[in-house]
């Protein structure tokens, strides 16, 4: 389901471990609402929902049916049989997912059965995912029948005894730990003045979500269980309430509370981040900036899409050096392409350029001296001929030279200096004329409205930049607006943990509907920290891991083999691999089921000053709801065909 | 004849194991009807079905065979909840509210409205007269109190069937007799009331119709009043005489002249309930009385006056 929202392509295609939580384009909400991304989401729903209909005809059987009333029997006996297409493609994916045993499989070109729904031709998704949608509307089907039942007032007592239970039961007290971390946190963190606010931002929200986290976990999976432990549930499923009433009821109590606390919290981290902000860690982070960001390429290194290698182990960046790569060729060059300039820019009177590139440094230079940069802002309309020819002839004619305005208004082109000087872990800034936006609106449409050139004027030296290492700010620079905006930014940085904190919640509370207190809170982790480790999981189902499978790694370790080795050919290995590779085959199943975590962590956007879209939060709570609405689906099942009581 | 308030067909309870292997017949095959306004009991030993057959008819447990029906509505059926009232053997109450917020809460469940669940709320914390404990926590309450805030539970939907399960169960002398008293007033006032208890005296005191259960089979069914009818004895009382050896030869050659025999004579006894009662209504009479060595007991004849 998690996978389901994104663009299956892409999914396949994004740089694995290339990017910090804050480094991808944000989401926006028509990106989750269309009609392939819901169609992955019907697929994989109804991938479970047609299997548990065959599991529910062979345990309970026709006897079940038949209790239903005729309208709800026809309706549900046409909806299980337009359901059968989806339970033939679940079928014929458990096939495929041993095709690394069939002859001529070529791991190389194939990819994983359960991602690859784009192999399929169009229309054979639709029908399927509208299969889908009449299996997951048979499973459904009690709940909708019973929906006009549902009571707000029966809801609102059992969420109102949730939150009364937990305030009673002193579970307030783990919150003092909190207060701990923010009293005496500040003793053990060292800090540079400009990283105050990182650290203090990433210290309080790093305490907020483990807490937090933990005691919604806690909260949510031992209060069903326990009431069935008690009995007390009894009483409570022998007065006319549906069972899905106390899944909801739970549901809301539990969150009402630990919003409160979330809201109680993020004034008091606000509070505590905001008294005494020293000017450099202002400058640096008390913000919330919007960052404009364009595509990048470079020219003469080695290819168009990467820059050098200097050997750093992450690869995230790619170098220009200062000195030509080839003799004869030209100067090494990092070229941004912006192909979307919101027309806001263009009426300011100037806009800020904000860059924090990497220094690999092959001579030892100076202590404290940056690394010196060429940067140009042209626009699409800009002719270099053209600009040469005017400064000749106003040279010519004794006229002053071009302003900076009349450059980028007339021209197109900005530059601010000849060298600009950079220093490592440091955001560098340019200011930007208004006019260069203004000019950039129209012009040409094959060439992209600006493109900012970047050359490193150093000779030893190497600039290390990736695609979001350059931006421009569309947020308003004010420096109490900064302030206001960086408070709302962080309260919008809770509404991530606040998402999080809901799929914790509803994962134990649907859990608890069947298991143990203790096994739903371990399950409910557990996927949630499957959840955070999607991208490695990935990786390992696209055979991108060094030392390849599970069973390969465990070889390696017997063995004692390194894992870059390549394993020799024999029989046994053979085994291993192809084993491995079906093992993988099924974990690319089970990434569709795991929830999109990484995505709902905010601090570094808050940490270091950028913006959080709204749009990006619209589509991930999107997100998290409809990964959740399936689990309640199940609880709502697990609770009403469960017998509350036992023997005794 | 009026449709029956309960009715079980072929009632059947097995409990299975992980496996699907049986583990135990709870219940087999149980066939009885509960008419509209009486009291009926559920009667057995420990593990003989009593408490299973509660919980099947209150869908608490699915029926593995057989179906019952609770006012013509399937066991499953949620809705059939809306008139029965249930007070189970343990008080199952949340113990962090206090007994005003105990019957709202269930008020609640019943999607009664404010006024109305405030109103009966005050009525029934009065009738089981917890009026000056109302606001204290059920966790400080005694297992009386908690029976009786249970019971008022029971009634907040004012429900035409009400199911006790061993509702006498850790109360005092006065305790259960002011639950058996609050039992026949429930059926004065209509309802069907079925309870199960191992408190012989009371279910004989108060039931109208009993089952015994055993081992999951249906024993005995019927009026209690024919049930325990022994055709064979003769009981006599007789008042404003003593009993002497002469009065007793009489009456053995009067019974021989009958073809019977003579099995016991002498005076009656009341129950220890009613002795005790009694004295715990004289003590409230004569505050400062107290038992002290070498007295004689109150006789009956004495409490009785």
């Amino acid at each position: 389901m998690a996978t389901g929202l994104l663009d299956p392509a892409s999914t396949l295609f994004q740089p694995l471990f290339a990017a910090l939580s804050l480094e991808r384009d944000p989401l926006t909400v028509s990106s989750v609402l269309n009609w392939p991304v819901l169609r992955y989401y019907l697929l994989t729903v109804g991938s479970v929902t047609s299997l548990c209909l065959v599991f529910w005809f062979l345990f309970r059987g026709w006897k079940q049916v038949s209790k239903l009333g005729s309208g709800t029997r026809s309706a549900f006996i046409i909806l299980a049989l337009l359901s059968l297409p989806m339970l033939g493609l679940d079928l014929f994916c458990l096939v495929q997912f041993t095709r690394p045993l069939w002859p001529g499989y070529d791991p190389e070109t194939t990819p994983p059965a359960a991602l690859a729904t784009t192999i399929r031709p169009d229309w054979v998704n639709n029908v399927m995912a509208l299969s889908s949608l009449a299996s997951i509307l048979a499973v459904a089907l009690p709940f909708l029948v019973n929906l006009p039942r549902l009571s707000f007032r029966r809801i609102f007592a059992i969420a109102k005894l949730s939150f009364k239970e937990a305030i009673r039961k002193r579970v307030l007290y783990a919150f003092t730990g909190l207060l701990l971390i923010l009293l005496f946190g500040s003793w053990f963190i060292p800090s540079k003045a400009s990283d105050q606010i990182r650290t203090y931002v990433t210290v309080v929200f790093w305490a907020m979500t483990v807490i937090l986290l933990m005691v919604s976990a806690l909260l949510a999976a031992f209060g069903i269980p326990a009431d069935i432990k008690s009995q007390s549930l009894f009483l409570i499923v022998t007065k006319p309430v549906e069972r899905v009433e106390i899944l909801l009821g739970r549901l809301l109590g539990y969150m009402s509370l630990l919003t409160l606390i979330l809201a109680v919290l993020t004034g008091a981290g606000l509070l505590y981040i905001l008294r005494g902000v020293s000017p450099e860690a202002a400058e640096e982070s008390l913000k919330a900036r919007s960052p404009v960001y364009g595509l990048l390429h470079y020219e003469n290194t080695g290819s168009e899409r990467e820059g050098d290698n200097v050997g750093r182990e992450w690869g995230y960046r790619g170098y220009i050096s200062g000195a030509a790569a080839t003799q004869g060729g030209g100067q090494p060059k990092a070229i941004w392409d912006f192909n979307s300039i919101p027309s806001a820019l263009a009426s300011r009177k100037s806009v800020i350029a904000e860059f924090t590139f990497d220094i690999y440094r092959t001579t030892k230079g100076f202590e404290n001296q940056g690394v010196g940069i060429g940067m140009a802002f042209t626009t699409r309309n800009y002719d270099a001929e053209k600009l040469r020819l005017e400064r000749e002839a106003r040279e010519r004619e004794g006229k002053p030279a071009l302003t900076v305005e009349e450059l980028a208004e007339k021209f197109g082109y900005y530059q601010p200096a000849a060298s600009i000087t950079f220093y490592d872990y440091s955001t560098g800034t340019v200011e930007v004329p208004g006019k260069l936006f203004a000019n950039a609106q129209t012009g040409p449409a094959d060439k992209p409205p600006l493109i900012v050139t970047v050359t490193c004027k150093e000779v030893t030296q190497y600039v290390g930049m990736a695609r979001y290492d350059l931006y421009f700010r569309e947020d308003e620079t004010a420096r109490g607006a900064d302030t206001l905006r960086f408070s709302w930014n962080f309260a919008k940085a809770s509404m991530g943990l606040w998402l999080r904190i809901l799929l914790v919640t509803t994962l134990s509370l649907v859990l608890s509907t069947y298991l143990s207190g203790v096994v739903s809170l371990l399950v409910a982790l557990f996927i949630f920290l499957l959840g955070q480790f999607q991208d490695f999981l990935l990786a390992l189902v696209l055979g991108r891991v060094s030392g390849g499978g599970p069973l390969e790694n465990l070889s390696r370790l017997i063995t004692n083999e390194v894992a870059g080795k390549q394993l020799e050919n024999t029989a046994l290995n053979n085994v291993i691999m192809n084993t491995d590779r079906v093992l993988r085959e099924f974990l690319g199943g089970l990434l569709n089921f795991l929830p999109e975590v990484q995505s709902l962590s905010f601090t570094e956007y808050v940490s270091n000053g950028f913006n959080i879209g709204g749009a990006d939060l619209a589509a991930n709570a999107i997100r998290t709801i409809a990964y959740l609405l399936p689990w309640l689906l199940l609880g709502y099942h697990a609770l009403r065909e469960r017998e509350v009581a036992g023997p005794t | 004849m009026a449709e029956p308030v309960v009715e079980t067909q072929k009632l059947t309870k097995i409990f299975l194991d992980f496996w699907g292997r049986k583990k135990k017949v709870a219940l087999r095959a149980l066939d009885i009807k509960v008419q509209e306004g009486e009291i009926f009991g559920l009667l057995g030993p420990n593990g003989s079905g009593k408490t299973t057959t509660i919980k099947l008819l209150l869908g608490l447990l699915f029926p593995t065979e057989g179906r019952a029906t609770v006012m013509g509505k399937s066991t499953t059926d949620v809705r059939k909840n809306e008139l029965i009232g249930y007070l189970p053997e343990e008080s199952y109450l949340y113990r962090f509210l206090n007994a005003e917020e105990t019957l709202d809460f269930y008020g609640r469940l019943f999607d009664l409205p404010a006024s109305v669940r405030v109103k009966r709320a005050q009525e029934l914390i009065d009738r089981v007269g917890l009026g000056r404990d109302k606001k204290r926590q059920l966790r400080e309450y005694s297992k009386g109190m908690r029976q009786r805030i249970g019971l008022a539970q029971a009634l907040i939907n004012d429900p035409k069937l009400v199911i006790l399960d061993e509702p006498t169960s850790g109360l005092d002398p006065l305790g259960a007799r002011w639950m058996k008293d609050l039992i026949r007033d429930l059926r004065n006032e209509g309802k069907t009331v079925i309870m199960c208890s191992h408190r012989l005296e009371d279910v004989q005191d108060i039931c109208d119709r009993i089952a015994i259960l055993h081992e999951g089979d249906l024993q005995s069914y019927g009026h209690v009043s024919e049930l325990l009818k022994d055709t064979m004895r003769v009981e006599m009382r007789a008042s404003q005489v003593r009993l002497t050896p002469e009065l007793e030869k009489d009456l053995r050659e009067v019974l021989t002249r009958h073809g019977g025999t003579l099995d016991t004579v002498g005076n009656p006894t009341t129950t220890l309930e009613d002795y005790f009662l009694r004295i715990v209504e004289e003590s409230k009479a004569r505050p400062g009385r107290r038992f002290l060595p070498g007295e004689q007991s109150i006789p009956t004849s004495a409490a009785k006056n």
